[in-house]
């Protein structure tokens, strides 16, 4: 019970700060579209956690269901002339069945095996889109991608975009939330925690790995096909082994398993990364040091540091006031 | 209610369980024993599903069900717990018994998301059951602990907890009382006579002979994978073949 007070008290503070946050970028374009950007980060982060974080599957290829969602949402909307509101939705159930039919192999696999088995299909949607000339338009990639509309309402500025999107991360946050504490959620830490034991009491350890590549393939590719749509110009650039890595980052660096760990992550690395626009060549090098500073001083990333400073402070004030 | 039938599994050259057959009836508390190496674990993962029979059957109530994968004899009615402790460590100790309650659930992806009265109902309502287990194994205080910062003994409880959960008919203890003192083996053996009451058939395999004759009330002997005494804890403690499979035969001179 006061585990949950607690969480609802914290919820209510994030919200505050985004609010401010709002209001001070009602003047700054360019903040408005970081913003955005630390959105549709931590949807696929978030996607990726569930994978990673909560059922212990690893995955360094997740730049293929990003690319998936955003291809497929572009190619929907461009081509087949479908509303990108629909369209998006579309192209995260084709990135969602993608993922089912990868975790069909990759559930039976563990640890190295199934980083291989990512990495390759992170490569062959890569190529796939780099080389399908008349589907993609290669190297050169789509511009010109329609903006989201909703209602007769199109969300063609940064700052309409970025509410846009804060209220679909919040959904997709308290989704994420509810699976979480829900019998599948329990199911998924438990095939994390002891596959043996998971097995044993009654779950279908294979039926929840791919449960769980659907889910996390669903909402990657949903921030794919929300980052096409807000930035209109997509290229094979964008889905590189990079963008896997740096989802990976992200989710080390914010902190696995956690609610809060995904957000946290993908705005520092975000702003970092902006911050170092004129270093893109060092990109990778950041991102590096990034990895080295949770392996070496935050293994739980930085929620892990904000809860062992949250025990202290209780178990220095918490007696007293008791 | 349940049957082995003429088990057997080999591992390469090793035959594990040799021809084993045996039936264990509804409410007793049966002790499966013998020396290191006997076979009984083995007995326990041909029986849960963990490995699969070179030949022989086991049979459930009249279904054969040997080969299944554990997932569904679990839900079945056959609960297990581990020689070397198998519990989710990062759970807390109430989440552990959650997840036992799997199988008697059915609450889906989507009816988590949008929260449906059915799902939070169940919720409600394994949360309360898993409350009593807790209390009824005397773990009721620790429920929101780390499984991981429980003592042994209280993993060991906690293990039957979970095990519990999932309403088994038929109960398999693997060394239940492994790494316990002397008061805890005690309480653990008030434990098993509790779960015997609840209606639970509970299968043994422990090393603590005390124990065993204090709780069991048939037993089956095995040696080098093969069955050589089975019947009340009185008449196994003086057959000669035991004895000499636990001590080693005399020397003929």
């Amino acid at each position: 019970m006061l585990k949950k007070l607690r969480q609802k008290r914290i919820s209510i503070i994030v919200l505050l700060i985004v609010a401010i946050i709002c209001a001070f970028m009602l003047k700054e374009r360019y903040l408005a579209l970081v913003l955005c950007f630390i959105c549709i980060n931590t949807i696929a982060v978030t996607g990726l956690d569930i994978l990673f974080g909560y059922t212990g599957q690893v995955s360094f290829g997740h730049a293929a269901y990003y690319a998936i969602g955003a291809y497929g949402s572009t190619l929907l909307s461009m081509k087949a002339g479908i509303p990108p509101a629909i369209s998006i939705l579309m192209a995260s159930l084709i990135s969602m069945v993608l993922g089912m039919i990868i975790a069909i192999p990759a559930a039976k696999l563990v640890k190295h095996f199934l980083s291989l088995l990512t990495i390759a299909f992170g490569q062959m949607v890569y190529i796939f889109i780099s080389i399908t000339d008349p589907l993609t338009n290669g190297y050169s990639g789509i511009m010109a991608i329609p903006h989201i509309s909703l209602f007769g309402y199109t969300f063609t500025s940064n700052q309409s975009n970025f509410f846009l999107l804060l209220a679909i991360t919040i959904l997709v946050l308290i989704a994420k939330n509810r699976i979480i504490k829900s019998r599948v959620g329990r199911a998924f830490i438990a095939v994390r925690e002891n596959t043996q034991a998971a097995n044993g009491m009654g779950i279908n350890v294979r039926y929840y790995k791919i449960m769980a590549f659907a889910i996390s393939a669903f909402l990657t590719g949903l921030a794919g096909a929300l980052y096409a749509h807000l930035v209109c110009f997509i290229s094979p650039d964008s889905f590189t082994n990079t963008t896997s890595n740096l989802f990976m980052t992200m989710l080390l660096f914010g902190g696995i398993g956690s609610l809060a760990g995904p957000v946290i992550g993908s705005a520092i690395l975000v702003i970092v990364t902006e911050l170092m626009q004129s270093f893109v060549a060092y990109q990778m090098l950041i991102y590096a040091i990034f990895i080295l500073a949770v392996l070496f001083y935050l293994p739980n990333g930085v929620i892990g540091i904000l809860d062992t400073f949250r025990a202290k402070v209780k178990n220095k004030f918490g007696k007293k006031a008791e | 209610m349940l049957k082995l039938e003429n088990l057997t599994v080999q591992f390469g050259g090793l035959t594990a369980v040799n021809d084993v057959t045996t039936e264990i009836e509804k409410g007793a508390i049966f002790g499966l024993i013998g020396p290191n190496g006997a076979g009984k674990t083995t007995c326990f993962n041909l029986i849960t599903g963990v490995c699969k029979p070179t030949s022989g059957k086991v049979i459930l109530n009249g279904k054969e069900i040997q080969g299944l994968p554990p997932y569904k004899i679990n839900e079945l009615g056959i609960a297990r717990t581990y020689q070397n402790i198998n519990l989710f460590k990062k759970m807390t100790v109430i989440e552990n018994v959650m997840v036992g309650c799997h199988t008697k659930t059915t609450s889906g992806l989507t009816a988590a998301i949008f929260k449906v009265r059915k799902q939070r109902e169940e919720e409600k309502a394994i949360i309360v059951k898993c409350m009593d287990i807790l209390k009824f194994m005397d773990l009721a205080e620790k429920a929101d602990y780390k499984a991981s910062n429980l003592s042994y003994g209280e993993q060991r409880r906690l293990e039957i907890s979970r095990a519990l959960a999932s309403d088994p008919a038929l109960l398999l203890l693997d060394e239940p009382a492994a790494g316990m003192n002397g008061r805890e083996k005690e309480e653990l053996t008030q434990t098993i006579k509790k779960i015997s009451q609840k209606g639970i058939t509970v299968l043994l395999v422990e090393h603590d002979m005390r124990l065993v004759m204090s709780v069991t009330n048939i037993i089956c002997v095995l040696n080098f994978g093969k069955k050589i005494a089975f019947g009340s804890p009185e008449s196994i403690q003086n057959n000669e073949e035991v004895i000499t499979a636990y001590l080693g035969g005399g020397l003929d001179v």
